[in-house]
Parts: structure tokens; sequence; C-alpha cells
């Protein structure tokens, strides 16, 4: 049991120390790759995460930036 | 009272009579619910919050998520990218603790050049404090193996504006809470419902609500919240970028404007002080515009990166008096004056506002925000 402090409270009930449950139940289920691509929405500083494309500031102005009264604050 | 009361009701509600105990809000003009809403800080004492009377920010309003679909992710550089439910989160080890958020923007408007008509809800009310309740990010990071070059993570919301921040790993794996509950019941939708990230100590906007992903990554993402936002511009043209924990700082609740003080006679004065590096050391009040100062009584338990309620007796003569507190944390930093603040910071910037504030009293009893 190495460690582990088993409290036998009844017949039924096991109480486990905090140590035994620090491995934690394990519980989250793994992502998929096409999931995890489809969830991801940050670019990265380096511009990793930008979808296939080109701009620049000039060509922005006219057409997004032009249609952006207001940014959300 | 000679006749039967009212009878139960499933959730109850502050009585009637107490109308006036609200937030209040700002909304930015063609937004629904992007702005931040205050609490009334001098109609309340204690150092908890309740949950009804939170302060608020939001970048695109309130979503309306319902837990059974909502999903947590955890990927980038981990050995197992894994995705929680919130059935699944409830069943870890929880940890409560009690705490304060501040919005980094707090107190801004103490920067400008002309003291602000205003009372502490206005000025001084995006500060909150409550009991947190959740799962340490530290344990669902561990079951999904870190990288060890990774350094940082974004975490991100599910509201419209998809709200990001990026966090330091050390920090993260220090005392991360991935809250559920907020003073023992569910987390209000204002405050981040179902899940929110909680860092203690750290300016408000980083403690992600509707909380929904997390990027484990090498270095910081630099969202528009910690670039173009949430940074501070300085005198000389540089920002400065990554300010996270809130320094010491204090506010007279009471009296405050708003109160209007009847009379010459014994008062208590009042406030709340806290720091993001710990716990307060002393809270000294003035009422001669600091030029003397005694310590006030600090209300225990004194917790770390928690609001904290001081208290001190004070005989009002009658005569105009300024009120003032200043704080100091258990690093030994000591709260500035709002003069000391700007000669280091300037006035360029919203951020991070600590300086000392003050309120006049004057000999009509009403009570009005002055620079001292």
């Amino acid at each position: 049991m190495r460690n582990r402090r088993v409290a036998a409270a009844s017949a039924s009930l096991v109480l486990l120390s905090s140590a035994a449950l620090a491995e934690g139940p394990g519980l989250g289920r793994a992502a998929a790759p096409d999931e995890i691509a489809s969830w991801d929405i940050s670019i990265a500083p380096d511009g990793a995460g930008l979808p296939p494309g080109r701009g620049d500031p000039e060509t922005g102005k006219g057409g997004l930036y032009g249609k952006m009264r207001r940014m959300p604050r | 009272m000679r006749e039967p009361g009212s009878p139960f009701v499933g959730y109850g509600q502050p009585s009637r009579f107490e109308a006036k105990v609200v937030r209040i809000f700002t909304s930015a003009p063609g937004t629904t619910g992007t702005g931040a809403s205050r609490t009334p800080h001098h109609l309340l004492n204690g150092a908890i919050t309740p949950s009804g009377l939170h302060f608020e920010r939001h970048h695109s309003g309130i979503p309306d998520i319902d837990p059974d679909r909502h999903r947590l992710l955890i990927h980038g550089l981990v050995k197992r990218p894994l995705v929680f439910t919130l059935e699944a989160l409830a069943r870890y080890p929880m940890v409560s603790r009690i705490a304060f958020i501040e919005c980094g923007g707090n107190s801004g408007a103490l920067y400008q050049k002309n003291a602000v008509a205003g009372g502490v809800q206005a000025l001084h009310g995006l500060v909150s404090c409550a009991e947190w309740t959740g799962v340490r990010l530290a344990d669902l990071l561990d079951e999904a193996g870190v990288d060890p070059k990774a350094q940082w993570i974004l975490a991100e919301g599910a509201d419209a504006a998809g709200m990001s921040r990026s966090v330091p790993m050390v920090k993260v794996m220090d005392d991360a809470i991935l809250a559920l509950y907020q003073n023992g019941e569910r987390i209000r939708p204002s405050n981040g419902y179902p899940l929110r990230l909680l860092l203690p100590g750290y300016e408000g906007n980083m403690n992600v609500k509707w909380l929904r992903r997390i990027k484990v990554t090498q270095g910081p993402t630099m969202t528009k919240d910690e670039t173009s936002k949430y940074t501070i511009s300085l005198p000389d043209g540089k920002a400065l970028q990554f300010v996270f924990p809130i320094e010491a700082k204090s506010v007279i609740t009471q009296p405050s404007p708003g109160l209007v003080m009847k009379g010459a006679g014994l008062y208590e004065i009042s406030g709340l002080a806290w720091s993001g590096y710990g716990k307060i050391g002393t809270v000294d009040v003035s009422a001669d515009g600091g030029t003397s100062w005694a310590p006030a009584a600090l209300q225990q338990p004194v917790l770390a990166e928690a609001l904290t309620r001081f208290r001190i007796a004070w005989r009002w003569n009658g005569g105009p008096a300024i009120l003032q507190s200043r704080a100091t944390d258990e690093s030994g930093y000591v709260q500035p004056t709002r003069a000391l603040l700007i000669a280091e910071r300037g006035m360029k910037t919203i951020y991070h506002f600590n300086g000392i504030a003050s309120w006049a009293v004057g000999e009509n009893g009403e009570v009005t925000h002055v620079y001292a």
C-alpha cells in the first residue's frame, strides 16, 4: 500500500487519504486532431494558426476595416 | 407584528427595503452587455461580496450556457489533449478559497487631471470578493501531461468575444482554480457560469469567465487584451505589458460620497484593503489629508489575496476633514500617494491605479471626492 492510508469506515465504504486522490480520477476524454482544429481560434505571434490567404494594411483599410465602425472594447 | 408573515420562497431575496443596493452599469453604444457593472461598496459591510452584486466586465455580453453541453478543451504542448465535461470536472478533488477579483481598470478615473465627481461605487466599484470553489488546474494539466518547454497557457472564454489571456505556467501550477462555485452556489452567469478561471491576486481580466479552452504554449499568445488593452502606457511612449498582480490598495467605504454625515459626533470609518501580493499587513487612516495617521483595526481573518475590512473610530468635530486610507501589505509595500504614482506612471493609462484616494467631509456633512 506504499504510503497509502486506507481507513475502512464500514464493510462497504473505503476512505482514501488525500495522497491517494492526488493521482486524479482521469476523466478527460482524448481530443481528436480535427476536433482541436475546429476549436482552436487563437493566432500565435508568429502567425501560426492563420487561415490561408494574404493581405496588407492598405488592402484591409478599404475592405474589412471600412466595415468596422466600432471595435469591441 | 401581529399578523402572520409571508410564506416560504425557493430562493431568498433581499428585503424590499434594500432596493437601492444595486450595481450601476454602463454598456457601450450599439452593444449588448459590453461594459462594466460596479459593486455598491458604500452600502455593504464585511469582506464578502454578495454574488448578485459582484462587479462585472463583459467584452460581448453574458453567454447563456447549458452546462450539459459545455466542454473544456486542454490542448497545445501536452502529451494527451483532453476534453472535459462539467460532470467530469465535478468529480475531481475540490478546493475553496476566498479571493478578490479587481478589474485592471478599477479606479482608472483617478489618473484624470481633475477629481471626477463620484463615490466608491462609481470610482472603485470594479473590485469584489467571493469564496470560489473548484478544481486545481494543475491536476488537469498533470493528466494531460505538460511538455517541459511549455511556459505559458492561453485561457479562452466561450463568450462571443472569445476573450482570451495568456498566463504564466508558474502561476497556473501554483494556485489556479477552475471555479465551479461562487459563495457556495454555482457561479452566476455574470461571473462565468459554468466555469471560470481563478488566478488569485491577478488582474480581473485574466480570470477568464465561461472558460472553454486552455492551450498550453511556449510563450504568450499576445491577444488583444494583453497588447492594445490592459497594458500601462508610460509617459516616454513605452508601455508596461503583463502587469499581473494587483498592487496593495485600500479605499474608505464609509463615510464616502452619497452618505451624508449627520452632525458632529462619533463615527466609524470603515473600508476595504487588498493586495495581489499576499495579506494586508496594516491599514492607516488619516482625517487630515495625510498629515497624521492612525492604525485601523483589521477584521479577522486576514487572508492572502482577499478583501480585508478595516475599521477605526473617529470623533468628527463638525469641521472640514479629508479622509484617506493607506494599506501596507505583508511584503512591506506601501500604497503610494496619487502624486507619487503619477510621477512614476504618468497619466496616459487607466490601468492599475492604486494610489491613495481622498474623501472631503464638508461642514454640511456632505462627502465628496477630491485630490489631496
